[in-house]
Parts: structure tokens; sequence; C-alpha cells
């Protein structure tokens, strides 16, 4: 059982002249047999240094990592039983695909007749068999993915380490890798853990997402409860696109207030129980509105900035006063700059989180 | 006169300029090729004959035959092969430790080593020569080649520059492979810096191949000279005209394998390299 287990986990770069940054901080994390689990965040948030350390390629400074439920802080990273695949494949330039996919067996002595055996089961898999005699410089984007990828399987690891992997490939491209990713997920017995920026990547292929921020982790969940049920507002902000809208206001008579409108927060199942003028932050997802016609003291009366159409949906930016607000809905409106759009926000959609720690104050 | 022409005017002057400097480079090359193919006493001919009427080969085979050229020869490509053995093993496997390796006085030891190549040549001559005596080694071709294995301040420096220039992520895959620092070295690094190999062969033969101080100093046997000073000597046997075509065809000998070397090296240096295993 490929089970990663991280505790107290910190990484800190020291400099020549005693400065110290705090790249990861502490953070704690168990992942299960199996899981495909994806590291998001913005750059520098310390997703990749976390990836690296459980790959053995960087220098833990405090804390531990298990696989298996043994501590490998100390092992070389070729017994760690885990593969990598970088962002820019990192092929040996020099050498021909099946060179590239055989260098890890031939690195372990593995006999030849076995590692001819495993790279054309694994070119078969990853439809390169006609590639296998040429060099990486003569594949293209895709190719070269795939050999990456094959490398990494031919060596039958326990866990995959995956480096934003689809970041150089064209959208069309990376849409179909990562159906592959999916399928080899499926049909391999390992551990994936697959490290991006790109949100959309993180909700298709994981099925526990860890979204980290300045060297902490902010919310562990699946996709969908990290969509629906936000910790806090960075992980509210991040996830979705267009972002979701962070209203500042207050708690009043049981009501969300702010300066534009007033909404009844009786529905809602509250981990704690609201002062008046305690102040919160409205969080409303931009596709969770709907436009009505006449205005009251529930509604937000906007004024329309820029619209954009998607196609099949549109995305409208307001202003509420000094604030910005985006609205996306699938009917099409013809505004124009500066027309007032009335919007309610639908019951049930809405999110609350604390004015001053920013965590939910949802039941989760 | 338009900007058009100006620049064509510009650029035939600039070209009648190159021409003419290289004309002034070629010139004494040519002369001496010339000489070599010539009888003693055609040598000063005014006007000069840039093409002899009769090639002369007598003076290349004397070289081979009376003064045992092939030997002196051998002996400078023997120290030259040594060297380039010598100084890649030994550089490559520093350069890799300044690139690659994780130490605290990483930069500090490399400011150090590049402070060396400011120490000029004779500062360290003396010592060294003591040293080499001391141990025996005076009068052994040993000081010629063993040095090269002890590293070069500038290839190291050279290849390191090289070195950085290559993915770390191909040095992470690789030791995600279960490669060790030496086989990434030879197996990776290695591979994928010919460019700066090469450079390396070409400055490093040219300067052992030409090099007249140090054989001058430490060898003493007739039968370990080398070329350099195996044409010095030649000259100086037989002083005045009749011992120039010879020592012409000695010092044509003597370049060709410069040349050949820089000709086919500069070749493949100009192609460069191209990362295609790694998209940047």
């Amino acid at each position: 059982m490929a089970g990663i287990k991280i505790r107290n986990l910190q990484k800190v770069y020291r400099d020549g002249k005693d400065r110290t940054f705090e790249a990861v901080k502490k953070i704690n994390l168990d992942i299960e047999d199996r899981d495909f689990v994806v590291f998001v965040g913005p750059s520098g948030c310390g997703k990749t240094t976390t990836l690296r350390m459980i790959a053995g390629l960087e220098d833990i400074t405090d804390g531990e990592i298990y696989i298996e439920d043994n501590l490998i802080n100390h092992v070389e990273p070729k017994d760690r039983n885990i593969a990598m695949v970088f962002q820019n494949y990192a092929l040996y330039p020099h050498m021909s695909v099946y060179d590239n996919i055989a260098f890890g067996l031939k690195n372990r002595k593995v006999d030849r007749k076995t590692i001819q055996q495993k790279v054309e089961e694994v070119s078969t898999v990853l439809d390169i068999k006609k590639e296998l005699h040429r060099r990486p410089k003569e594949l293209s984007g895709g190719q070269k993915q795939r050999v990456a990828m094959g490398r990494a399987m031919v060596r039958e690891p326990k866990v995959f380490l995956m480096d934003e992997p689809l970041s150089n490939l064209d959208a069309k491209l990376r849409v179909q890798m990562r159906n592959e990713l999916i399928k080899l997920h499926r049909d391999f017995d390992a551990t994936f853990i697959f490290v991006t920026h790109d949100q959309v990547e993180a909700m298709t292929l994981a099925n526990k997402i860890v979204i980290m921020n300045e060297g902490e982790i902010m919310q562990v969940d699946s996709p969908e409860n990290i969509f629906n049920k936000p910790a806090n507002t960075f992980v509210a902000g991040f996830i979705g696109s267009p972002q979701m809208n962070l209203i500042k206001g207050t708690f009043n008579e049981r009501n969300f207030t702010s300066d534009a409108f007033r909404l009844p927060l009786e529905n809602l199942s509250l981990n704690t129980t609201l002062k008046d003028e305690t102040p919160l932050i409205l969080g409303i997802r931009p596709e969770h509105f709907e436009v009505v016609q006449k205005a009251d003291s529930t509604t937000l009366v906007l004024t329309v900035h820029i619209t954009e159409n998607m196609g099949s949906y549109q995305n409208i930016y307001c202003h509420l006063n000094d604030q910005s607000v985006t609205i996306q809905t699938s009917d099409h409106h013809n505004f124009a700059v500066g027309d007032e759009l009335i919007v309610k926000p639908i019951n049930g959609k809405i999110h609350l989180f604390d004015g001053k720690t920013e965590k939910t104050l949802l039941t989760i | 006169m338009d900007i058009l022409q100006k620049r064509k005017c510009l650029k035939f002057f600039t070209y009648i300029v190159i021409l003419i400097g290289a004309f002034l480079m070629i010139m004494p090359f040519i002369w001496m090729l010339s000489t070599s193919f010539k009888e003693p006493l055609k040598v000063y001919e005014v006007p000069i004959k840039w093409i002899p009427e009769v090639f002369n080969f007598k003076n290349y085979t004397r070289l081979f035959t009376d003064y045992n050229f092939s030997l002196y020869m051998k002996n400078s490509l023997k120290i030259c092969l040594l060297n380039i053995v010598g100084n890649i093993l030994s550089c490559s496997l520093t350069a890799y430790a300044f690139a690659f390796c994780k130490h605290k006085y990483k930069n500090r030891l490399f400011l150090l080593l590049l402070a060396t190549m400011m120490l000029p040549g004779v500062v360290t001559f003396f010592p060294q020569f003591i040293l080499f005596n001391y141990i025996g080694w005076y009068g052994t071709l040993l000081p010629l080649w063993v040095p090269a294995f002890t590293g070069s301040a500038f290839y190291i420096f050279l290849l390191r520059q090289f070195f950085l220039t290559i993915p770390t992520e191909l040095i992470d895959a690789a030791k995600m492979d279960g490669t060790s620092d030496l086989k990434i070295l030879f197996q990776i690094v290695l591979p994928m810096s010919k460019p700066a190999i090469v450079v390396i062969i070409i400055y490093n033969f040219m300067a052992v191949w030409n090099d007249f101080f140090g054989p001058l100093i430490y060898i003493i046997r007739e039968d370990q000279r080398t070329v350099a000073v195996a044409l010095n000597y030649l000259k100086s046997t037989y002083e005045g005209t009749s011992s120039i075509p010879i020592v012409m065809a000695a010092s044509t000998l003597l370049i060709i394998p410069s040349v050949l070397i820089y000709f086919f090296g500069q070749s493949y240096v100009s192609k460069g390299i191209v990362f295609k295993g790694v998209d940047k």
C-alpha cells in the first residue's frame, strides 16, 4: 500500500547572508494508496517544493515523510519506488526514445530481454511504438510527453509524481492527455501526485485536491467539496472561473448587510453563533445570480463595465459601489457600458466567511 | 546617394579592408608553404615565385629519413593526447561539482579557482620546476602531461558555464532513474556538452602541440623531443639559406594538425547545441 504521510514538513531556504525564506510551512497531509492527488495553487505557493521533497530531490528542513509507513527522509530518490514526470519532459536529447525509456531499467541492471519486453509494453500502451528509434528532437510535444510518461511507467513505481506535465501542451492536446492520465491512473496500481496551477486540471483529474498558498495548505478535499464548500476566501477565489465574488459587509439582525444591499441569512447552517456588527464576507459565484427586472432591498443594482461573450454563456463585469462583481448568465443580454443591471443571489448558493479570519462560517 | 547605395558602398569598403587584412595574415603561410617545396638557392629569388617551377618533396622526405621527425611527431601527439584526456577528465569532474553539487562554500571556492587564472605562468614556473626536479621528473615527459590530470582553471570555468546551461531537470530525472553522479556526468552531461569538449580539445591541442617552453625546459634526451623543440634544433643545426626550405617543410608539418583540428572542430562547434529533449 503506497500511502504517503506528511508530518510537519518544512522547507526553509537560506542565502549566504542569513536571510531565510520559508517555502513550506510545517504542513501535514495524508495521501491514501491509489489516490490521484492534485497540488494546486499560485506560483511560489510551495507545491513543487513539496513534490520535490517527496521525490527526494530537495532536502527536508524539518518534518517527516512516510511512504508505506516507512520514513523516507534520508532515502535516496532511486530507492523510494517513485517516478517523476517533469514539466519540460526532461528527455535525454542524445538518446533514442527506446534508450530514454530503458535508461532507468539499465541502471537497475535489469536484463536486456526484460527491458525490451517492458519498453514494448509501455510503448504500446502509450502509442509510441513507431517512435522508439527516434530522438526527442524529432517528436511533437504530445509524443515527448508520452515518452516522459513511459519512462516513469516502465519502472512500475508505487508513486507517480508529476510536476505540471501538461503545461507545455496546447489546449487540445492537454484535454487529450488529461483523459489519458485518468485512464492510466485507472489501469495502474499506483498513487498519483500531480502539481499544477491550472484549476481545470485539478478539478478534472483529482479525487483529492490540495490547495496551497504561501507554503501552507488551505484545504484538502474532493473537487466537489472544494468547489461547493470552500474553507476560506482564498480557496473560494482560487477555484472557479470567473472567480467567486467576495463582498464585504456585516451581520445585522440575521441579515448580511452591506452599503448596497441586505441579504437574509435564515436558511444557512452556520458553524458559529454570530453577533451583530460581526464583519462578514459574502461569497457568490458569478453563475449563482439571477437577473431580475425590479430592485428591492435584497437585490444588487450593478453598473455594467465590460461584457464578454463566451458563446454558450456571457460574463458581465460590473461595479457595485467600489467593488467589482462578475455575473455569468446563459441568457444573452445586450448591455452597454454604464447600463444598470439588477441581480439577486440564488437561494442556497451563497457562501459566508468571517471578515477577520476569512474562514468559512458554514458547516462543511 | 540614397541609403541603399550608401549601405552597398559601406559593405564594399568593409570587404576590401577585410580582404587586405586576410591577405596580410595568410601571406607568410603561403610563403612558408611555397618555400618548403623550393631548392635552397631559389628561396630569395626576386620577384618572389609563389608557385615553385619544380615541386621539391625532398625537403619533406628528409625530415623523416635524416631527422627522425616521425618520432618527434609521435612524442608531440602522445603528450597532446594525454593532456586532452587528463584535462577533460579532471576539469569535467570539477566543473560538475561546481555546477550541480550543493556545497556551502561552492561559490567562494569557484572564485578562488578563478583567481588562480590571474597568476602569470612565470610566477608558478620556478616552484613547479623545483618540485618536479625534487620528485625526479626532470628529464622525463611526465611534467608535460601529468599536471593536466589535476585540472585547469580556464577549462573548468568553460565547462562549468556550459554545464549550467543544461536544464537541472535532466539531472533530477537521471537521479530518479537511479544514476550516480559519476554516471550522470559521463552518460548525460558530457554527451550533451560536445561543443564545450571540442573547444577544449582544440585549445588544448593547439597549446600543447605548439608548446616550446615546457619541452625545452624539461626534456634532455633527443628521443624525447617534441616537434616544436625539434624544429628549433633543426633551425640551429643549419644556419643560413640552405636550411630554410627544410625548416619551412618542418613548419608546414607542424601547423597541419593544428589547422586540421581547428578546421573540423570549428565546423562542429558552429553547429551549436539545441536541447530538443527539453522544452524551454
